[in-house]
């Protein structure tokens, strides 16, 4: 049982490092299904042409379920999307991270992507994708987010009414804030990841079937509530997803507002969000691990005359755990535990071709010299999980504009990345016990991302 | 053809409205907020391309609901309106005051010299 539990706590660690934080590789979206649906060049809906990061517009055309069109032809709501990259550590690392790659220097495609994204009735869009990871060397079931929505007439305003259906807690958000589509918006799989974040910005991320009602009145106020439930072992297995997260107890309850203006030149977002979830790793009944998050965002953007934008995005999640099963299964003697996350990003558009992004990023945790132990790479020495650092980002995105070449069935974004640490797991040198510094963490990408 | 003949005089009418109002306002600043206010949903490009709102490529005295292939609401396709400096500048002041059952979500742009400028803009786009 111990063993078992251990087990499934290391994959939880593990699995955290991988799919959320740094190898997460969110997965990008300027999708040109979209912009044929629209007659739309990808400028209108996303800051420098290229996806994930939304103007308001886009941020319409998502809360507005995806089906907005400019007429009732029928097209295929299909796209593709191919992510490739070269991946620099300062250090060597122990181990290479998967059986298909190095330790330092790998180049992977990292993603392939299709999608059914787009309309699919009147007042019914999607967004699914399905990824084949070449590290992996396998396919499975990705981000998934359907949603039906109707515009009603309230106190003479506009009321935008919205059922949603997902399978990962903020992948549905319409802001570039918080989770699923935050800064980073592509980041290498290869690098070591650290030991633990918010659960809410990834914790349950393909685990889960989540269903929520939203509204967005007047273009300024928008709510969503929502909850979710565990998908089966079996399921996961079929959808090829690993389960990692374990079964949730219940449904976890998801809920969001936020405050927009949009002056056209510029806009702004305010908000909260929050969520709660009883977790049975290893899915067996008896105590849980629980997790409460809260969170509260801005972002501002400086759109101007739609070919220069200057945006800023800004989160900060505070999270409180209770961990009776860690502590029943002897992973821990510290039932109560806090965890802060904080992450900002700024970027500048020059002609929406031209982008340079900074960004920083900080977890901070409790110290558990149980649960985060030494271990080549991966561990900590201190028993902290705290981690810190910045990434900086340099693309070129030379189509998705109206009259560009392929517009609108093709689009491409090339880049470098470099994530830069001043602590990792808890200390800036010998962080694992095994002499590895924070900075031997520090990445440079070089990225190819191509959507069609 | 016939329908030609008909419209002919509305669409001279309507230019050369729409050109005089040109020389009085500043053309070139109505680009700038038309690329701010109108240019996510609408194409101003000569090949003439529709977005959520139709392709606005020589609207000048162009009947509204005119455009091959865009899906107007019933109530622009009844509006019989003829887009001058008069329409274009009541259209543009609040979308819904003048057709309240339209699709077009713009709220409307208040201030009339914006307004003169962006119509001048569109007058140079023929």
């Amino acid at each position: 049982m111990r063993i078992l539990s251990a087990f499934s706590q290391r994959l939880w660690q593990i699995a955290f490092a991988a799919v959320c934080l740094l190898g997460g590789a969110m997965p990008a979206h300027a999708l040109p299904s979209y912009a044929r649906q629209t007659g739309e060049p990808c400028t209108s809906c996303h800051v420098g042409a290229f996806g994930p990061q939304l103007t308001p517009h886009g941020r319409a055309f998502k809360i507005g379920g995806y089906s907005d069109s400019k007429d009732d032809a029928f097209r295929a709501p299909l796209s593709g999307m191919l992510v490739a990259n070269w991946t620099h550590t300062k250090k060597d690392q122990a181990e290479a991270l998967s059986g298909h790659d190095g330790t330092n220097n790998n180049v992977a495609l990292q993603e392939a992507s299709v999608f059914v994204a787009g309309k699919i009735a009147p007042h019914l869009g999607s967004f699914i994708q399905t990824t084949y990871s070449e590290i992996d060397r396998a396919t499975a079931f990705d981000h998934a987010d359907v949603r039906y929505t109707r515009t009603l007439q309230a106190a003479g305003k506009d009321l935008i009414l919205g059922l949603d259906v997902n399978n990962n807690p903020t992948v549905q958000d319409p802001f570039n804030t918080v989770g699923a589509w935050s800064f980073p918006y592509t980041a290498s799989d290869l690098t070591p990841g650290h030991l633990t974040g918010a659960f809410l910005t990834g914790g349950l991320e393909h685990q889960v079937l989540g269903t929520s009602v939203y509204a967005y009145f007047d273009d300024h106020f928008y709510a969503e509530l929502g909850g979710y439930r565990s998908l089966k072992a079996g399921t996961l297995k079929t959808l090829g997803i690993e389960d990692e997260a374990g079964r949730l107890s219940g449904t976890a309850p998801y809920w969001r507002l936020a405050y927009t203006r949009d002056w056209n030149r510029q806009s702004v977002s305010l908000g909260v969000i929050g969520m709660n979830a009883s977790i049975h790793p290893g899915r067996e009944n008896g105590p849980t691990n629980h997790y409460h998050d809260i969170g509260i965002d801005a972002s501002y953007q400086y759109l101007g005359d739609r070919k220069n934008v200057f945006s800023v995005n800004i989160a900060q999640i505070w999270e409180r755990q209770t961990l009776d099963y860690a502590v029943f299964a002897e992973e821990t003697d510290k039932a109560h535990q806090k965890l802060r996350q904080f992450n900002a990003d700024v970027s500048w558009y020059h002609n929406n071709s031209y982008g340079l992004t900074a960004g920083i990023f900080r977890v901070s945790g409790t110290r558990d010299e149980m649960l985060f132990t030494p271990e080549p790479d991966a561990g900590s020495r201190t028993g902290s999980p705290n981690t810190s650092g910045y990434i900086l980002q340099a693309d070129w995105t030379p189509f998705g504009k109206e009259s560009s070449w392929a517009a609108p069935w093709a689009n491409l974004r090339l880049g470098v990345q470099y994530t830069g640490y001043s602590k990792f797991n808890g200390a800036k040198t010998d962080y694992d016990g095994s002499g590895r510094n924070a900075s031997d963490n520090n990445t440079l990408m070089l990225f190819s991302w191509l959507s069609f | 053809m016939k329908t030609f003949f008909a419209l002919a005089p509305a669409v001279l009418a309507g230019a050369l409205l729409l050109s005089t109002q040109a020389n009085a306002a500043d053309a070139e600043n109505g680009a700038d907020l038309f690329d701010a206010y109108c240019s996510d949903c609408h194409s101003v490009a000569a090949k003439v391309a529709n977005r959520k709102g139709p392709s606005l490529y020589r609207i000048a005295g162009r009947k509204a609901g005119t455009i091959a292939g865009f899906k107007y609401s019933p109530a622009m396709l009844a509006s019989n309106i003829i887009w001058n400096g008069a329409s274009l500048n009541a259209y543009l002041a609040n979308p819904k005051a003048v057709l309240p059952t339209g699709i077009m979500k713009f709220k409307g742009m208040p201030k009339a010299d914006e307004r003169a400028d962006v119509i001048a803009y569109l007058a140079t786009l023929r």
